[in-house]
């Protein structure tokens, strides 16, 4: 029966596992080994260049523009859409009807699709047509440029990024939420804690803690991940204002077709996503979680 | 009357009418059990007192105060939830201390970096904390979290939180219903120990009747929402206010048989006389509890169908006509299934039940 | 908080977050002129809804681009159930050397986000000359370490007896899976579909690298050409394509509330 068993489970994990080593590890372990050469597609043989990708990222003005701009981003996004997602779900949860259309309003975001809803917005932030700045016209305010000026480009692409994540956001803190017992929230009204603040700072906001880091993290990482927003509406512009890690990899990789180079963006873009899930699990889950 | 009162008490879940207007008070230094099956809207009363449900009508008064409108934690309640309801996030000390930061402490004076400057009164805090954890045996577990504690000892936590600020209502919802029952019998002690020394108005909320007799000194029968009976132990055991309670109360249950009044007042058994006279006519039930039966010393008839053996007694199942009856008889009585035993009762423990279901008064021809 | 202040706020924030479907949807049923000339209005003066459609329908391919939405997706999660659910359940109920090793394997992929592999999977399928195939569009996502982490989580949770029994009734250990397992997992399914659809169905990144040209363009791909190729500074046109392409997913989300929030949150973890 043991030997049986053992060779039914190989036999079932047989193609997850081929796959796996086919579609996930080799091609990870040949982007690692990439960064490391001078591949470019069409160039036979590659040769080991060492660090030299690295060199001249951080030499390259372009790399520090996107990686500045990344930094800039997410720094703009992840808070903004973790609390907005927090407070919505707050005020959510304590709405007295209409859970359900609300929920599914802030929620639309996440399922419509990112690419005709980046044209949308370029729409309304159009300069002259949009109806952004006709309405800053009808109260006497001159709108910028939004997506084609250097100085709000970036502004305009985290507004959108945090219009697109903060329903995804909520829904996450809801389901937190249902998971405090409400014997908690009741038993410290009766210990005492008689503002909204009190029971929040007492029940609340503890034993979301779990999920909030969960949210931090994914946040993060979903901004760092920031690509079609780009791709669709700026491609990097104007004069470089809105290039983004994944969107100079895309650009190095497949418009100039250095493959090599490209492959050490991703290797850094790897290590911060590896960073940041490093910083959930070591540091911080020790102390939310109440063993 | 200071304590707690509670008047005509109404409230609905949607359609369904869960209070039918209850009224109770409690006492200073009282302790009153809430007993009925699941469902009977004991917890509902419960919440309402403690100002987490609010009634649809109907006035909570707790020390000359009405408290119908305030909020929970402005009513002086404490109370023990069936689950602990502690703070899994912070240490016993802490769980402790929450009620008495919550009133003591300014909003200022509860931030996490002020905190030093209330140095009084968090030093007072953690002395009144000490003071209580100490004879409930929780002084080596201070500075645990909930999760590492055994049920019993969360329970005792639980309770400690609930008497630090000595409250002037102590609400206590099935808390032994998640404890072993070797422990549930230590823990009843140790909750009217509690209770003695606070002298709060209690109110113990069970579905266990054991729990209600044996701990408190007046118990509350309700069932669908109605409050049926509120006496003492012993009076609600043997003078239940109905047929209802009579059926609630007491393990194993009461035997409930059809009798009639004849037109002169004597009741009547399955056609033979059984000593007693009531102001009432007609249809009547009968009951009897099964210590109330004495076994070969009466008229009726009862052909045993089983027995169970409890250690200190025999609990015989017996038909007599058409009923089922339970007796209880000496452990050592020589009884075998398929034995026909004459059986009869003493009148002075008998109970009679109008159609209504309501107790009616009966009499032994002795004092008639 | 009371609670008309509440439902003010909430609706006062729900209406700015419509304002991108409003005004899409407004844009795309005014003729062009007058999105130049009144710009703030919401209801057209003139109905153009037929022109915007029409120009649309008859330029885009859009039918094409929605099956090939379907195809992309459909094909996706089909390989990624088949491969994930034999595993998970090898995973959680059956014993083997080295089990350790490939649930560390799979907690490791979990680490990795999709765009690391696809410089060189890229080269591979351009090598093989299969770009601008629905099998590039499929393959590198077929297998999901998400996927078979989430099955092996839900497969934990059965009974063992449940199991036992199957085999004392004479099962073998696949026919378990899919019979057994299986149907106990509708909803650690239905979440994971709803979970990856939305997923594939937004991506623009994948289809942008391996597709070019029309014929195996997803909506993504199509909205991104339309906007770039054709519309210029037809907004009207622009926004009757975006609506059309929105509208699928949608539309599911809406009929399914319940199920998309639910799928999203249950797997929330991969983001």
């Amino acid at each position: 029966m043991r030997r049986g068993e053992a060779l039914a489970a190989w036999m079932l994990t047989l193609p997850a596992a081929l796959a796996f080593l086919l579609l996930l590890l080799a091609p990870t372990l040949a982007a690692i080994a990439l960064a490391f050469s001078d591949y470019e597609l069409g160039v036979w043989p590659p040769h080991w260049i060492g660090l030299d990708n690295f060199r001249e990222m951080w030499t390259d003005r372009g790399f520090r523009t996107s990686f500045v701009n990344t930094l800039v981003y997410v720094a703009i996004v992840a808070p903004v859409s973790v609390a907005g997602g927090l407070g919505l779900a707050l005020l959510i949860e304590g709405a007295a009807r209409g859970r359900t259309i609300f929920r599914a309003i802030f929620f639309l975001p996440v399922v419509s699709l990112t690419v005709a809803m980046a044209a949308a917005w370029q729409y309304l932030l159009h300069p002259t047509i949009g109806p952004v700045n006709a309405v800053l016209r009808a109260v006497g305010i001159a709108g910028p440029a939004w997506l084609s000026s250097s100085d709000t480009v970036l502004l305009s692409l985290a507004a959108i990024g945090i219009w697109e994540s903060i329903g995804f956001n909520m829904v996450l803190f809801m389901a937190g939420l249902t998971a405090i017992p409400r014997e908690l929230r009741e038993a410290a009204a009766v210990d005492g804690a008689r503002a909204a603040w009190d029971r929040f700072r007492l029940v609340t906001w503890p034993l979301l803690g779990p999920t909030a880091l969960f949210v931090v993290v994914i946040s993060l990482i979903r901004s760092v991940r920031v690509f079609d927003t780009v791709a669709v509406l700026t491609r990097g512009g104007p004069n470089k204002a809105s290039e983004v890690l994944l969107y100079t990899m895309y650009t190095e990789g497949f418009t100039f077709l250095r493959l090599g180079y490209s492959a050490a963006i991703t290797l850094v873009f790897l290590v911060i996503v590896l960073g940041l899930m490093l910083v959930q699990t070591r540091i911080l889950d020790r102390r939310v979680h109440y063993g | 009357m200071s304590g707690l009162v509670i008047d005509s008490v109404r409230k609905a879940f949607g359609a369904t009418q869960v209070l039918h207007g209850v009224s109770l008070s409690v006492r200073p230094g009282e302790f009153v059990a809430l007993l009925g099956p699941s469902g009977c809207g004991k917890s509902t009363l419960m919440r309402i007192i403690a100002g987490i449900d609010a009634p649809d009508a109907g006035r909570v008064i707790i020390n000359d105060r009405d408290v119908t409108r305030a909020h929970p934690g402005a009513r002086d309640v404490a109370m023990v939830f069936q689950n602990y309801a502690l703070y899994p996030h912070l240490t016993v000390r802490q769980n402790i201390a929450v009620p008495l930061v919550m009133r003591r402490l300014s909003a200022w004076q509860r931030l996490p970096f002020l905190g030093g400057f209330a140095g009084a009164a968090r030093r007072a805090i953690a002395a009144d904390v000490e003071r209580i954890a100490e004879p409930l045996g929780l002084a080596p577990l201070l500075d645990r979290r909930p999760a590492q504690l055994s049920g019993g000892q969360r329970q005792r936590v639980a309770l400690a939180r609930a008497v630090v600020r000595a409250p002037h209502v102590f609400l206590l919802d099935e808390p032994l219903s998640n404890l072993d029952a070797a422990l549930r019998v230590t823990t009843r002690r140790e909750i009217v120990d509690i209770h003695r020394r606070v002298g709060a108005a209690s109110l113990y909320v069970t579905h266990d009747q054991s729990e209600a007799l044996t701990m408190a000194d007046r118990v509350a029968v309700m069932l669908g929402g109605r409050l049926l009976q509120c006496a003492a132990p012993a009076d609600v055991y043997d003078r239940p206010a109905n047929l209802d309670v009579a059926r609630f109360i007491g393990s194993p249950a009461i035997n409930l048989l059809p009798a009639e009044a004849r037109d002169d007042g004597w009741v009547q058994l399955a056609g033979r006389a059984t000593g007693l006279a009531t102001a009432a006519r007609g249809p009547l039930t009968l009951g009897v509890r099964p210590e109330a039966w004495r076994i070969g010393a009466g008229g009726w008839p009862a052909r045993v169908e089983h027995t169970e053996f409890l250690g200190d007694g025999l609990l015989v199942h017996a038909r007599l006509d058409d009923h089922a009856v339970l007796l209880r008889a000496e452990p050592d009585a020589r009884i075998a299934v398929g034995d026909v035993l004459p059986i009869g009762f003493d009148p002075a423990r008998a109970l009679v039940f109008g159609a209504d279901g309501a107790r009616v008064a009966a009499v032994e021809p002795a004092h008639a | 908080m009371g609670n008309a202040a509440r439902l003010i706020v909430l609706t006062a924030l729900a209406l700015l977050f419509m304002v991108p479907y409003i005004w899409m949807v407004s844009a795309s049923l005014k003729p062009t002129d007058e999105l130049f000339r009144n710009h703030m209005a919401l209801i057209p003066e003139h109905f153009a809804a037929v022109q915007n459609y029409g120009r649309v329908l008859r330029e885009v391919p859009v039918a094409q681009y929605l099956w090939n939405g379907v195809v992309m997706c459909g094909g996706i999660l089909f390989f990624q159930l088949l491969f994930a659910i034999p595993a998970g359940y090898a995973l959680a109920k059956l014993r083997f050397a080295g089990r350790e090793f490939v649930f560390g394997a799979v907690m490791l992929g979990l680490l990795v986000p999709p765009h690391v592999p696809a410089l060189p999977l890229y080269v591979a399928l351009s090598a093989a000359g299969m770009l601008n195939t629905f099998a590039a569009l499929i393959i590198p996502s077929t297998i999901s370490v998400f996927a078979i982490f989430l099955f092996r989580q839900f497969f934990k949770s059965l009974p063992d007896e449940l199991i036992h029994a199957a085999r004392l009734d004479g099962m073998g250990e696949a026919a378990i899976v899919w019979r057994v397992a299986l149907p106990n997992a509708w909803p650690a399914a239905t979440a994971f579909a709803i979970f990856s659809v939305v997923a594939h169905w937004n991506d623009l990144f994948w289809p942008l690298i391996v597709v070019t040209g029309q014929d195996r363009a997803t909506p993504a791909l199509g909205v991104m050409h339309f906007r770039t190729e054709e519309a210029g500074d037809d907004f009207a046109a622009l926004m009757a394509a975006c609506v059309l392409m929105t509208a699928p997913l949608v539309l599911a989300f809406l009929l399914a509330q319940r199920r998309f929030v639910e799928g999203i949150s249950t797997t929330g973890l991969k983001g």
